[in-house]
């Protein structure tokens, strides 16, 4: 039961804030406080105790309904580090209920239990509690029009992926009778029906694209740049920076309990038509966050080739890759905010001239990071891509890194375009943006950790190594 | 043969059911006295006319109450299989039920808290 304390924490002090703030935010004696303090302390709290677990060996608990083990110990505290700094670029006046906090707890919680998770209800059920609480939280600005299509478009977008999700579980259950994945796997040992086989697959089919479409992956990707677009930007940041990784947790554990190649193909076609659709649209994007969106899509795109290859290298090149792609995001948002607490809602391209006129260093720190993202030697995002291809290269895969590559040439394109914004572009009469210290130092400490990769690279790609070997 | 015998008992239920409402609803017409007048016979929906523009503003208020209404009925229905079953379940399964109770009736203080059930 030890094992499962983190999520037990959380749930416990989220029933806690939900009463405490629903009394004292209704008391007029104590001035409507809002709880962000305390959500913050919780989520560093729960940071330390998944530290603390961090050498546990892998255990199943509760019916072999959840596994802790090296990977979900260290998702959950990469999660738990990129939701405090959303949390902290996000920080602002205008939020005025503590609901907001409380939300997005409880969408942290339900990507604690789904990395822990390792059974397909398991799987569901915490992803049900993501996106639920992350509907409401794409509609949290109920006066704004975008914002209310925003999260409808997502509710009926996201049932329907539910709908695939749970029709894949119950041809799963159907034709295996388990839903566990330890059971699967070792069903998938011993089976020698070729029908039965197929079947079985075509409900892992239905469960997997379930996933891919919170993913944002492209054939399921139409909701993603309309969510991002309408939903306030500190709540688009959380969305594109937190749930990522657990994701690619579950779909670590889902290619792991059954036959990889299977999946190698499908896998492969879809992060091709990511990377090839991410930056294609991305070249005729004019607003900043429908930009990041489509940016967002080629990335994810970068991972499942890295999944796709289904060897221990490609895992570690994966998680690598997601996790450059979580600190590259929690910048390129935090700058974006930075923007939007002094313009208002609609940030155009051409907006972020103004941090090449008024701010020099950051108008070089962010070149630094596109190019980062960009894929520019000497930067993190080099590394990461250069791990996916090395892995993809081992497979012997020329044909998919040659594709791989041209994509990412095309990226570099719009990157380009950025960068020529910021700083050859004529800027009409502009004034110097403030920085809060909160918000410097979360922009900043990513914006460090890009450039400086090269240093301590190797440390952390030691990290995702020691992560995949654990299968 | 195999679905007989597995799925018998659901295809009894299912009959049993279906015979049972088409019963229920055959004889409340013909038992009950009928006095039809314009306002009985008038269709009743959340206080307005179901079939108006559906561009006028409505009542949220109304859809509050019924969205409560269903998640405590969602709690008796998960609580009639939990009892039925309680001599067979381990520990874990009984205190499962008291957890979700307990995070159920926080969620019922927050709504009263917060005011989602006041009227006016």
């Amino acid at each position: 039961m030890i094992y499962i304390f983190p999520e037990i924490f959380l749930g416990s002090s989220l029933l806690l804030l939900l009463i405490g703030g629903s009394i004292l935010g209704s008391s007029p004696k104590y001035n409507y406080p809002i709880i962000c303090f305390q959500s913050l302390t919780c989520l560093i709290l729960i940071w330390v105790i998944c530290l603390l677990q961090i050498d546990i060996d892998t255990c199943k608990i509760i019916t072999n309904y959840f596994i802790v083990d090296t990977l979900s110990n260290s998702a959950k505290i990469i999660i738990s580090i990129g939701l405090l700094a959303c949390l902290c670029i996000g920080k602002s006046k205008k939020i005025k209920i503590f609901e907001y906090y409380v939300l997005i707890l409880l969408g942290f919680l339900g990507l604690c239990f789904l990395t822990i998770s390792y059974d397909i209800i398991s799987v569901y059920l915490s992803l049900e509690l993501i996106t639920l609480s992350f509907y409401i939280l794409a509609t949290f600005q109920r006066s704004s029009v975008f914002s209310t299509e925003a999260g409808l478009k997502y509710f009926l977008l996201g049932a329907i992926s539910s709908a695939l999700l749970l029709f894949g579980a119950s041809l799963t259950y159907g034709f295996s009778g388990t839903t566990n994945l330890i059971d699967l796997k070792n069903l998938y040992i011993n089976i020698e029906n070729q029908t039965l086989d197929l079947l079985i697959q075509c409900g892992l089919f239905f469960f997997c694209c379930g996933l891919l479409f919170k993913l944002g992956c492209v054939p399921f990707h139409n909701w993603v740049p309309d969510v991002y677009e309408g939903a306030a930007t500190s709540v688009t940041a959380i969305f594109s920076v937190v749930p990522k990784i657990a994701i690619f947790t579950v779909l670590i554990r889902l290619l792991n309990a059954t036959r990889p190649e299977i999946w190698s193909t499908l896998l492969l076609a879809l992060a091709f038509l990511s990377l090839f659709v991410g930056s294609v649209y991305a070249l005729s994007q004019t607003k900043i966050k429908r930009l990041f969106a489509f940016s967002g899509i080629s990335h994810v795109g970068y991972g499942l080739l890295g999944l796709s290859i289904c060897s221990l290298e490609s895992f570690s090149s994966c998680i690598l890759y997601i996790l450059i792609y979580i600190v590259t995001a929690l910048f390129l948002w935090g700058l974006t905010l930075c923007l939007e607490n002094k313009n208002g809602i609609t940030l155009y391209l051409t907006d972020l001239v103004i941090w090449g006129k008024t701010n020099l260093t950051l108008g070089l720190t962010t070149i630094l990071v596109i190019f980062s993202l960009a894929g520019i030697p000497p930067l993190g995002g080099f590394f990461a891509k250069f791990a996916v291809f090395a892995s993809t290269i081992e497979a012997s895969l020329y044909l998919g890194t040659i594709v791989g590559l041209l994509t990412s040439a095309i990226g570099i394109l719009y990157y380009l375009r950025v960068v020529k914004l910021i700083h050859f572009e004529e800027a009409g009469w502009s004034r110097p943006i403030p920085l809060s210290k909160v918000h410097a130092l979360s922009i900043g400490l990513p914006a460090f950790f890009l450039i400086f990769f090269i240093f301590f690279g190797d440390f952390l790609i030691l990290i995702t190594t020691n992560i995949s070997i654990c299968f | 043969m195999f679905f007989l015998s597995e799925y018998s008992h659901i295809g009894f239920y299912a009959l049993v059911s279906g015979a049972l409402a088409f019963i229920i609803f055959i004889l409340s017409y013909t038992i009950s006295t009928l006095l039809p007048d314009t306002e009985k016979l008038s269709t009743y929906e959340c206080g307005f006319d179901p079939y108006e523009d559906a561009r006028n503003a409505f009542d949220v208020r109304f859809y509050l109450v019924a969205i409560l209404f269903i998640i405590f009925d969602i709690e008796t229905v998960f609580l009639f299989p939990w009892g039925a079953s309680l001599c067979w379940l381990p520990s874990l399964g009984i205190w499962c039920i008291f957890d979700f109770f307990v995070e159920l009736c926080l969620g019922f203080v927050y709504a009263w808290k917060v005011g989602a059930l006041e009227w006016e």
